[in-house]
């Protein structure tokens, strides 16, 4: 497994668990009807520290592990890959953000808004990261 | 990218070239090894410029290690 195939196991296992477990909070919130924003401020800040943490930690951990190959740029190979990968999520992305300002005027409030945006950086990512996985599986 | 029309004898050539191994053909060409094996089993088909640095590592010319078949 390549450098960068691990790099993004690592980015999408940081994803899932991380914000899986703060969106978690944030529906069964909403579910009970008692979301508040400020409530979830300190979640969120906490799950953006620990996501920024648990990428750093592991891809230094994966560098030290292959220093030759996390210092060579990417190649032609890889370079498709992270093309290819990012014209995908940025559907996802639009997708997201389209259906949110549908929403919007249905009235939802702003912590319904926010975190549906939030939601959908974090899903176009985890389809990114899975995009890459399979085409590196895949061979391109 | 599909490599099905495009084969090629880059395992044969390494095996040719004292077995080089595809870190070393990798280094040559300055491509990552997963991208070698990924030409040699016809999963990527390498751009021109990688196609003809193959062939120059090999010392043979670019039809000896690609061959297209319509």
């Amino acid at each position: 497994m390549s450098f960068r195939e691990k790099s993004a196991w690592i980015s999408l296992l940081a994803y899932l668990g991380i914000y899986g477990f703060y969106f978690a909070n944030v529906g069964s919130a909403l579910m009970r009807g008692d979301a508040d924003g400020l409530q979830f401020l300190g979640l969120f800040g906490q799950s953006v520290v620990l996501f920024v943490l648990v990428i750093i930690i592991g891809t230094v951990i994966v560098a030290v592990l292959a220093p030759k190959e996390a210092n060579a740029p990417q190649d032609e190979r890889e370079k498709l890959i992270t093309l290819k990968a990012n014209s995908a999520s940025g559907y996802v992305l639009a997708t997201g953000v389209v259906l949110t300002i549908g929403v919007i005027f249905y009235g939802a409030k702003d912590f319904l808004v926010i975190n549906l945006l939030f939601l959908s950086l974090v899903l176009s990512e985890v389809y990114k990261n899975l995009n890459q996985i399979v085409l590196y599986r895949r061979g391109a | 990218m599909s490599g099905e029309q495009i084969r090629n004898d880059i395992r044969k050539l390494r095996f040719e070239h004292n077995e080089m191994t595809q870190q070393e053909l990798a280094e040559k060409i300055g491509v990552t090894r997963q991208t070698i094996n990924a030409i040699e089993q016809g999963k990527y088909s390498p751009s021109l410029e990688a196609a003809f640095r193959i062939a120059a590592a090999f010392s043979v010319p670019l039809e000896r290690v690609f061959q297209y078949h319509p």
